[in-house]
Formats: structure tokens, sequence, C-alpha cells
């Protein structure tokens, strides 16, 4: 079953085209700016994300379907936050001790949490490993000794054995769970026989890949030619500061 | 470029793609949820050694740095990494670098290694603490007790994971890089 | 022309894998290495490939020593892995074919020219911008050998290139290979599963615990292979003429 989350997902929106290197940017403000809980970024930054996940139509039937997921975390999440954060408890549900600031805290932390993944999903499923790997070793180029073209290699090498890892993940667990590995209470054990199967499924993988690599003739040396970018790309970066600054005041 | 570097810059993604996962992956132990970051970062030490577990744990911070959500509880951003907890991020990087160096130095005796883990997992602390203190302004007393003292149960269960782990897949990596 | 001369590889853990290869093949032969699992193919393959150093012995490819000329090998030298998974590397079909030609250095226009070509003759146009992860396994198969035909090489090694498919993928990957070899690459197909290639190739080799058992045409080897745990093809078996699978 190939999951859909954080893979990119060709298509040829105005997404699809816009400069990786000011998409990138524009994804970075985002993500630093989603740390202030101020409820007028939250309003804006999630009409956005609808509209921007209309605009690039990723498949959203199986989306939906991998969303299930992300919704256990994050109620998760929002209960833990209702229940350990100090306060006055509400009085019709008193003997559970929950409090109206655990309840806002935590629909603050998930809202926050389900802008971010969303907008990573988004940035992900728009944005070629390719074009990353490269805006990546632009961004560094200016540092000097740093191999910026490896860095941007390892980088989205990373993120393609995340992806994969989730998937295998599952796959793990319900092995392990036909085993009736889930009666074994050894905490220990547990982690072995979950992680284990992982590792070494990972290590074999990464001595296929370092040489699928090799034999393609991979090398650092390779100049990176990115166009320079037109004007034009620029403008949704700009509105989104403005925006944003407009907002705060 | 030779392909022992190719295959060593690929097994540090590899190791800060498991460092990303185990920000998923929760052990349901003690009184807060454990996730599994931390015994990934000890074991790149252990299996990279020094530099290549180093670079591993960087990677990890340079991904979640441009806003990809491999943090704790699927957090990312530059935002977060300069956040309260952010000194554990950057007690990662100097662990994995400090365990590879021990254990590598005791050559990867079951004595080095645990030495290379406890001192790992103090070195996340040694960071994380000071860091959180200064950031929220709380007391040294309240910055130990939210910032390590409820972890410490779930960290000896993920040295010893990390242990058994990289003595159980030590043989393999091994046979790859020789 | 390949010539590989007394070869020896251990693993770096001390396993021996292959003790005393010597092998000769022509420009433009089709051979086949056989043998049970664990005799060595693999890592025999990755070695002519240029990807495993070997403790000792020497091979000349197209009369260079390999290790002395490793860039000019890759590029003369395709492998194609046994699992495609690891292999694809680029997010799209177009993506990953181009992988390799750019790594040459070639300009943007032939990088351009190679990939439709590739993409073309391994009939994937279709699908060029397909995410790869979304592929059949006859399809990524079939990306595997358009990435590889893309860099323009002289020599194709496949490992266990029948492996995960069905029969139409089966045939599919053959009537590529026959191609291939009649256009006069020189192929080396590793299997343990002789049945489905072995009416096509020129000559064979049985590979044993890291030895080579048998060498020869596929008619003389043919009724020895049980010796050797690699199972005949049912029309010996049958005791019929030779049957290919494309028929």
């Amino acid at each position: 079953m190939a999951r859909i989350a954080f893979h990119y997902i060709p298509g040829n929106t105005f997404l699809h085209r816009w400069d990786a290197r000011c998409k990138f940017l524009a994804f970075l403000f985002i993500m630093a700016t989603l740390i202030q809980i101020k409820l007028s970024f939250f309003f804006f930054y999630s009409v956005l994300l609808i509209f921007l996940f209309f605009f690039s139509r990723p498949p959203l039937k199986s989306l939906a379907r991998e969303l299930k997921f992300w919704g256990i975390f994050l109620s998760i999440l929002f209960l833990f936050h209702s229940f350990l954060t100090p306060g006055v408890p509400l009085s019709a549900v008193s003997y559970l001790s929950i409090k109206k600031e655990g309840l806002l805290l935590g629909g603050f932390v998930c809202w926050r949490l389900g802008l971010m993944l969303g907008y990573a999903i988004l940035f992900t499923s728009v944005t070629r490993p390719r074009e990353l790997r490269d805006t990546i070793a632009w961004f560094l180029k200016p540092i000097p000794f740093l191999p910026d073209r490896r860095i941007g290699l390892m980088v989205s090498m990373t993120w393609r054995f995340f992806y994969r890892f989730l998937d295998y993940k599952e796959e793990v667990i319900l092995a392990h769970e036909a085993r009736l590995g889930g009666f074994n209470r050894n905490p220990f054990k547990k982690v072995k026989s979950l992680l284990l199967p992982i590792l070494k499924k990972a290590l074999m993988e990464v001595e296929e890949v370092s040489l699928a690599l090799a034999v393609r003739g991979y090398h650092d040396q390779l100049p990176i030619s990115l166009p320079h970018i037109p004007f034009y790309q620029w403008i949704p970066v700009f509105a989104l500061v403005v925006i944003l600054f407009l907002l705060f005041l | 470029m030779s392909i022992s570097t190719l295959r060593f810059s690929i097994l540090s993604s590899m190791m800060a793609a498991l460092m990303a996962m185990g920000a998923y992956l929760h052990l349901p132990i003690g009184p807060v949820p454990i996730v599994l970051t931390n015994l990934f970062v000890l074991l790149s030490g252990l299996l990279l050694g020094a530099r290549w577990g180093f670079i591993s744990a960087a990677l990890y911070l340079l991904v979640g740095a441009m806003g990809m959500p491999v943090f704790y509880g699927g957090k990312g951003g530059l935002a977060h990494l300069f956040g309260p907890t952010g000194g554990y991020l950057f007690g990662f990087v100097l662990s994995a670098g400090m365990v590879g160096f021990i254990s590598h130095r005791i050559r990867y005796s079951l004595l080095g290694d645990i030495i290379a883990v406890i001192i790992g997992s103090l070195v996340i602390y040694a960071f994380g603490v000071p860091w959180l203190k200064f950031m929220t302004k709380i007391t040294w007393g309240k910055a130990f007790m939210i910032g390590m003292i409820p972890f410490l149960v779930g960290d000896t269960i993920k040295a010893v994971g990390s242990l058994v782990l990289a003595r159980s897949a030590r043989p393999m990596l091994f046979r790859q890089i020789g | 022309m390949i010539q590989i001369h007394n070869l020896h590889y251990s693993y770096p853990d001390g396993t021996k894998a292959l003790t005393g290869i010597n092998l000769h093949l022509s420009e433009g032969e089709f051979f086949l290495l056989c043998g049970p699992n664990g005799s060595g193919k693999t890592t025999l393959l990755r070695i002519i490939a240029g990807l495993l150093k070997p403790i000792s012995g020497s091979i000349l490819i197209h009369g260079l020593d390999l290790f002395t000329h490793l860039k000019e090998i890759r590029t003369s030298v395709g492998i194609i892995f046994q699992d495609p998974d690891s292999q694809i590397i680029g997010e799209t079909v177009r993506e990953d074919i181009s992988f390799g030609p750019e790594n040459l250095g070639l300009p943007k226009k032939e990088v351009q020219e190679r990939v439709d070509w590739a993409l073309h003759r391994m009939n994937l146009d279709e699908i060029s911008e397909k995410p790869c992860y979304l592929l059949s396994s006859g399809e990524k198969r079939r990306l595997t050998i358009a990435g590889v035909m893309a860099m323009k090489p002289r020599v194709i090694l496949f490992d266990e290139p029948f492996a995960y498919l069905d029969f139409p993928g089966i045939r599919e990957v053959l009537k590529y290979m026959i191609q291939l070899h009649q256009e006069g690459h020189t192929l080396i197909v590793t299997t343990h599963d002789v049945e489905k290639v072995i009416a096509h190739v020129d000559r064979m080799a049985i590979l044993q615990k890291g030895e080579i058992k048998a060498i020869g045409p596929p008619e003389e080897l043919v009724r020895e292979l049980s010796q050797f745990n690699v199972r005949p093809p049912c029309y010996v078996l049958l005791g019929k003429d030779k049957i290919s699978w494309l028929e």
C-alpha cells in the first residue's frame, strides 16, 4: 500500500511551477511564524492552506484515508494537554480534572500542529526532491568549505528514507501483532523486536542505494546550474510577508 | 568520490531519517510519552563513529530547521529549534559525536559502549536543561524537575535499547563497510 | 570483451565469496551465470560493475583494466539490481532516467534527448510523469533498464531480472533482453531459475560456493544442472527439445 503524504505528486499547477527557491523561502517563513500563538495568524493560515490544497489538486480521497493516522496522533496530544495543564477544573466534569486552560492550550497546540503538517504535506507534494536538493545546495553555496551538493543529496535522501520508514513501520507492527507480539510486556524485547527489523532493512537499503548512486556515476563536482529567479516569482513571498505584518499590527 | 564516502553519506541520511521516525514512535512507559529520537541519536554514534554520527544528527537538525515535521510531536521549523526545548536538539549533535568517539576509542567492547551511551545521554541534558532554564527563566530545581527527572526511566530503557540494537546490527554493517 | 583472471573476493568480515574465478566473454555475447542462493553470483556481477574491489586477480573490460579506468568502466557497464525499489532514485519516471546522463556531465539538451530515447525504447512514454512509487513491478523493472540504457553502456548486467515479476512481465523483460543482444550489447544474466532464459543464451556457467564448476553452451550443461542444486528447465525433465518462454 503506497502512502501519499510527504510524496511528490506530479501536476502542472501554479504551485508546481513556482520556483522551488521562492517556494522554500515562503515555506520556511510560514513555519517560523506558526510558533506564535496568535489567533489571526492561525485563521489566515488555515484559510490559505485550504485554498492552496484546493489549488494544487492532490488526490484528496487517499489523503483523507491517511489523515486517520494523524487524527489519532493529534487527539492523543490534545488529551495529554487537557489533563496535564494546571488551572481551574471545569465544574461539570470536575472529577476528571479537565481545565479550561488545558482545553484551550490543547486546542491551540493541535491546531498549530495540524497546520504545520498540512503545509509540510503540501510543500512536499508540489516540490520534486531533486528541486529540493538543488535548492538546498543553492542556499548553502555562499558558505565556503561546505560540500553544498552533497548536503543537498543527503537532505533529500533523509526525506526519502523518512517516508519509507513510516510506511515500513506499519508493516513491521502488523507482522509483530500477527505473531502475538502485542502480548509481550517486556519493553526491551519490544524495542528490539520492533526496531531491529527496521534497522536491518534500512542497512540493506543503504547499501543498495549507495551502489546504485555509484553505478550511475554520482559525484559532487557537478556544477548546479539554476536559472535566475524572475521578479514575478518573488511576488507571493512579498505578499505573504506584508499580510503577516498587517495581521501582526 | 569513493564508494566508501558515498556509503557513509547515505548511512548518515538513513540514521537521520530514523531519528525523524523516532519522533512518531511512542513507548507507553512512565508518566510522560517517550519518543525514540534519542535512542537513534545514541545508535548513530555507536554505529557510525564520531564524525558521521555527528553529521547524521546535524542533518536531522537541518531537515527539521527547514520546517519538515521531524521534531518531537511532528513539529518543525527554525523557531522550534531555537525555542525552549532547542537545547536538547543541539545536545543530540554533540551526543552522537561523543558516543561515537568513546565507543570507537574503547574498540567497541561492551564496557566501552555502556560508558559511551551513559555519557551520551548526559550530554543531551547538559545542553537541554540549562537552555530550558534560561529560555523560560525558571529556577534550576524546576528546570531539572521538568526537563530531566521525568525522562530518566525512559532514557535507561532507550540507552539499553540502543546498545542491544547496535550490537546486533554491527556485524551486518561491518560486513558492508569493513 | 571481458577477461577475468584468477579473481578472489572475501567480505570484510572474512567470509570467502569468490575463489579463483576465470572467465572470458567475447563482445556481444549473451551469457548466463547460474547457481544456487549464496553462490556468489551477485558479488561477481558487482565486481564486474566496479562496485566491489576484489582481493586479488585482474579484470579487463574492452582491454582496459577495471581499477585504473573506473570512470570509463562505470559508463560502459550498466547493472540492473535485483530489487528495483532500491535502484530507483528519482521521484518520477523521467527524473529517474535523467539521473545517470546528468552525472555524465552532458549538456541539458543531450540529457533530454537521451531520456526521451530511453523512455521510447522501453515503452515508458505514456507514464513519463508518473511517480515511481505508483508503478507496477513490471514498469519498475523497465524503468531500471531505461535508467541504465540512457547511459549508453556496451555491457549490461542483470541480477535476477525475473524476480517479483508475473508471466507477462517476465516475457516482456526477456523480449527486451533479446533485442539488446541483437543490437550488439554484451549481456550477463544471473539467476537461480534458468528456465526462463536458457533457450536464448549463447553460453552459460554454473557457479557454486564461489567457484565456476562448469562452463559451456547450454545444450551441454543443461543435464548437469541438478547436481549443482540448480533446477533444470522443464523441457529437460520431460526429455523434449528446448522451449522459449516467448513461444
